[in-house]
């Protein structure tokens, strides 16, 4: 069975990785300019992976092993995560509104960037807050 | 207001390593070791059982800094 910290590394090793593939899709896209710089449907793999992952471990463990890893430290960051990804993915509006304006980059690679861009958001913060809790 | 813990204190004076505490109420190592660096306030009720399982009061735990 897995424990509660076993959980945790699962899930922000999985977490970890798929924020860093959006925000390497976002970058290429964006250096690239082309709203497919890998496949388009390898951030979506990893997305729906991690969540498969996660939900795997998660009901493979115990009961209690699960509500440690999903505790109210677990809900801050989570919540804290969640604030940042919010306020990023409305501050991308603003700031591809210009470059859009100016015909720098394609809308399609707007779509690409600011999608990818708006997971990374979320992902990275919850990675960095619940790595730096654990030091 | 500042939260002053001393949820560390109390800790090791009964022989815990946090991974022991956490076992104990229920909660991640991380959740211990960030109320002990007051990155993280617990709940009322996570106090109650960090106090319940040290044996000593949630006031001896946490105080409000003047």
């Amino acid at each position: 069975m897995l424990s509660a910290n076993a959980l945790s590394n699962i899930r922000v090793a999985v977490l970890g990785v798929t924020g860093i593939i959006c925000l390497v899709y976002a970058s290429l896209a964006l250096l690239t300019g082309r709203p497919d710089p890998i496949p388009p449907w390898v951030p979506a793999l990893f997305g729906v992976g991690s969540a498969a992952i996660i939900m795997i471990a998660f009901f493979s463990a115990t009961r209690r092993a699960a509500d440690m890893a999903s505790d109210e430290g677990f809900a801050a960051d989570n919540g804290r995560a969640h604030k940042i990804g919010y306020l990023v993915a409305l501050f991308l509006y603003p700031a591809f509104a210009a470059p859009l304006a100016l015909g720098w980059i394609s809308w399609p690679v707007a779509y690409a960037a600011m999608g990818t861009l708006t997971a990374a958001a979320f992902l990275l913060p919850f990675v960095l807050f619940d790595l730096k809790g654990r030091l | 207001m500042t939260l002053i813990t001393h949820l560390n204190e109390h800790r090791k004076a009964a022989s815990l390593t946090q991974a022991q505490l956490a076992e104990m109420v229920g909660v991640s190592r991380k959740t211990i070791n960030t109320v002990e660096n007051r990155v993280f306030i617990p709940s009322t009720v996570l106090a109650l059982k960090l106090a319940k399982a040290l044996g000593v009061s949630v006031h001896a735990l946490f105080e409000l800094e003047e």
